[in-house]
């Protein structure tokens, strides 16, 4: 990895560290007594502080206080980054031209001024969610019944998509609803919504609320609706399947 | 000094096209013999070569080896404005890609160079069991026929048969292909449809496509000219399945 860091130095030469990561598409890393003004669909502005700023190579402008999660003020990716002195102050500005706004850092004093041009191709895999639930079932249906049969996927209704539709064993219609997390009346009534739109049908609809947990009251109410709940939990195993690298095969 | 002169802007475009959707940035590389770059994605999953053999250019100089790093945005969004009866020109100055398209009018776009440290890739070198040459417009049709079904597609070599094919939560779908070739070997691999489908925007570069498959291991694709001036070659790791 390339690296390079420097303790306190002047304007020019801060100016220097973050114009040569900018053009190198480094990380640029900044500690800096600064001010930040935002203009566009709002306006913001905070007074003299020393904070973290970060731009990332793919145009994330991120400013942080001491303190919370997220930044104070950012810019998203592919906003446009560069740095300037003015009134003998080095800024750091992320401007985009749809929709137009400008974030502005006006640098009093820099602390530490360093970037870094790493190497990471990896995204992050998640798992655990209502999605993840969704192929577990498609994958082995039985986990709902011994016969149940998935025949479509994001089913378009009036109402909204249905995650899973489905026929019993008997040839019964089903409607799956998915929750990754205990389910209360609202999943209850959109699963309920969902049944409306079969009035025209024949015959019973069943209406399963699948999740790996339900309120109280959201019992009651698939009680009255004639609905069943059917308990499962999202799967929070890592998908086996992969994208070889190709230095893997540089390697053998 | 560098400059080169393409009365086909297409050629410019599709290949762009492509190699805009798989990197962000590109180093590209220009000596006496012609124009030429490598590069990998981010996720280490694709590896693109293109070369332009100077040949190709109606007229093309450069006198001392140059690196052209670009944004390949940019370069698509300029690349986009040219019109297929437009001359292409390009040149370098200091600090700029200079494109000019030039027809009724004279149109000049500069793109800021990148100041990138580029270690230029190397493709693992691989040995291929089969080697056979396919229709383009068979490929891109197959690939659109497989999408419906599924986000993985399964290249199989077999007999003298190439089988496109794949397995989805609510159906399958197969396309068939007498190939012609003598092959000794079957091969299998599985890939990701959407990495296929950005190489395949190169869809003006070539009327065949060169393919190699071995079993899990990388798809060669080849474009090549006619008149063998210019070449477009991916490599694409596969997908490995998982075993439950």
């Amino acid at each position: 990895m390339k690296f390079l860091s420097e303790k306190n130095p002047d304007t020019k030469r801060s100016y220097e560290i973050v114009d040569e990561g900018l053009s190198k598409k480094a990380v640029v890393v900044i500690v800096a007594r600064c001010e930040v003004l935002y203009e566009g669909r709002a306006r913001s502005r905070l007074a003299a502080g020393d904070r973290m700023l970060m731009v990332k190579p793919d145009g994330s402008f991120l400013v942080h206080q001491d303190r919370n999660l997220d930044p104070v003020n950012w810019q998203p990716p592919k906003s446009k980054c560069r740095a300037y002195i003015k009134n003998g102050l080095l800024h750091v500005e992320g401007v985009r031209r749809n929709p137009p706004e400008r974030l502005d850092v006006e640098i009093q004093n820099t602390h530490v001024a360093s970037y870094f041009i790493g190497e990471d191709s990896k995204d992050l895999e998640q798992v655990g969610y209502e999605a993840d639930m969704v192929d577990m079932v498609v994958e082995s249906p039985d986990l709902i019944e011994k016969g149940f049969r998935p025949t479509s996927r994001e089913y378009a209704t009036p109402n909204g998509f249905i995650d899973i539709l489905g026929k019993d064993k008997n040839g019964t219609l089903m409607v799956l609803e998915f929750k990754s997390r205990r389910a209360g009346t609202n999943a209850v009534k959109q699963l309920k919504r969902y049944l409306d739109c079969f009035e025209d049908h024949k015959e019973f609809v069943r209406g399963v609320l699948v999740a790996p947990s339900l309120t109280e009251e959201a019992s009651e109410l698939l009680n009255k609706y004639e609905m069943e709940f059917k308990e499962l939990k999202p799967p929070m195993e890592f998908d086996g399947d992969k994208n070889l690298t190709l230095d893997f095969f540089s390697a053998t | 000094m560098f400059k080169a002169v393409l009365s086909d802007s297409s050629i410019l475009k599709t290949s762009f096209d492509a190699i805009s959707s798989i990197v962000d940035e590109v180093q590209i590389k220009a000596d006496g013999d012609g124009l030429r770059l490598d590069a990998l994605d981010r996720s280490h999953i694709t590896f693109v070569h293109l070369e332009f053999k100077s040949q190709l250019f109606d007229s093309y100089k450069c006198d001392e080896p140059i690196k052209i790093n670009v944004d390949t945005e940019e370069l698509m969004k300029v690349l986009k404005r040219a019109k297929s009866e437009d001359i292409v020109e390009l040149t370098v100055d200091e600090g700029n890609f200079i494109l000019t398209f030039e027809n009724e009018a004279r149109r000049t776009f500069k793109i800021r160079l990148i100041d990138i440290e580029y270690e230029a890739p190397s493709p693992p070198e691989l040995e291929y069991p089969t080697e056979f040459e396919i229709p383009f417009s068979l490929l891109k049709d197959s690939i659109q026929d497989i999408s419906i079904v599924s986000d993985k597609i399964a290249l199989i070599m077999s007999g003298d048969k190439f089988i496109a094919s794949a397995e989805g939560e609510f159906g399958d779908a197969k396309i068939e292909y007498l190939h012609g070739e003598k092959v000794t070997e079957d091969a299998k691999s599985i890939f990701s449809l959407e990495k296929i489908r950005e190489m395949l925007k190169a869809d003006k570069f070539s009327e065949t496509a060169v393919l190699k498959l071995g079993n899990d291991m990388p798809l060669n694709l080849s474009l090549k000219m006619a008149s063998e001036e210019g070449e477009l070659t991916f490599l694409l790791a596969p997908r490995i399945e998982s075993e439950e």
